[in-house]
């Protein structure tokens, strides 16, 4: 019985049935999410008074940093899970989230570089962090390729999988490399830990884009791979059915 | 909690940061707009494409037996 969910979670058809409803949901509320967000963001949040009105690129660079070094964790752990248990749903959710975390991490590099030029005078740096999120952005592009590469979709699932447990190491690198090395970019900002060096009222639209990031992650992630769910199983009899129905409301 | 700038002008300005600013998060939008847009567009061509093959099929296969 307490296993259940676990073996349910095996079948790609129960994925799919189970989130139907909640997509339109989810992404209704990532648009109030972001668009809340970035409004507070832009207009509300105060200037910094060093920096200006350019740190407000704060509210999209760290969410998008924070997400795609998680979503590079999820991926990982999709791939092991696919490689453990020969879950065919993990594998498939290991895919679809190589080109999100590939979107999320080209947009922290080029919000940073763009925060780069008014805040240090320079678009680019070969810097332990922004060398390290560059890094990061080939592997999710390694993945990518990675599945294009195979015709079959077993080895090319497989392969990709090691990548990307390999490439887990990265991800310390990354969050450390700011303690590890002298290096241009700045600290983090917010910590868990002890009290964090900024003020209450740019902290709390900065956590609200956090999660709203989040929130976006979660539901692209489940959107892409439903898409693959139905790529994969298009032979069943429950995709052709629900394709026969597709036809049908036409 | 007020809005921090006195005009559109000054919003869209940003003390010479504007373009900066606006660039950044134009980019952001577009690259998760058009990821949420991909698969919206991806999902409506699979079924295009599969019912043209699952059409083609049953024009070209032969009928089911009514009865067994």
């Amino acid at each position: 019985m307490g296993w259940q969910w676990f073996h349910r979670l095996g079948s790609p058809r129960w994925f799919y049935e189970k989130t139907d409803s909640w997509m339109p949901w989810l992404f209704s509320l990532v648009f109030v999410l972001l668009a809340v967000g970035l409004v507070w963001g832009l207009g509300y949040a105060p200037a910094d008074f060093k920096q200006g009105n350019s740190y407000r690129i704060i509210f999209i660079h760290v969410p998008a940093s924070i997400v795609a070094m998680a979503g590079y964790y999820i991926m990982a752990i999709c791939g092991a899970v696919g490689l453990i248990w020969r879950m065919k749903l993990a594998f498939m959710m290991m895919k679809s989230a190589a080109p999100i975390g590939a979107v999320l991490t080209f947009i922290s590099l080029i919000t940073g570089s763009i925060w780069g030029k008014p805040t240090w005078g320079t678009w680019w740096e070969w810097d332990a962090r922004i060398t390290s999120v560059l890094v990061l952005f080939f592997l999710y592009l390694g993945i990518i390729a990675l599945q294009e590469a195979y015709r079959n979709q077993d080895a090319a699932d497989k392969t990709s999988a090691i990548l990307a447990l390999v490439g887990m190491v990265n991800i310390p690198i990354i969050y450390k490399s700011v303690d590890w090395w002298y290096t241009l970019h700045q600290p983090a900002t917010l910590k868990l830990t002890e009290e964090s060096t900024i003020s209450a009222s740019m902290a709390y639209p900065l956590i609200w884009m956090i999660v709203a990031f989040y929130v976006a992650y979660v539901t692209l992630l489940l959107a892409y791979g439903r898409l693959e769910v139905l790529k994969r199983e298009r032979k069943t009899r429950w995709v052709e059915s629900l394709i026969l129905t597709s036809t049908q409301e036409k | 909690m007020e809005f921090q700038f006195g005009s559109l002008q000054e919003f869209l300005f940003m003390e010479g940061h504007g373009s900066y600013v606006w660039a950044a998060y134009i980019i952001t939008l577009i690259g998760i707009g058009g990821l949420a847009l991909k698969a919206k567009l991806a999902r409506k061509s699979f079924f295009a494409m599969q019912s043209s093959i699952a059409k083609r099929n049953s024009q070209s296969a032969p009928e089911p037996m009514a009865t067994r």
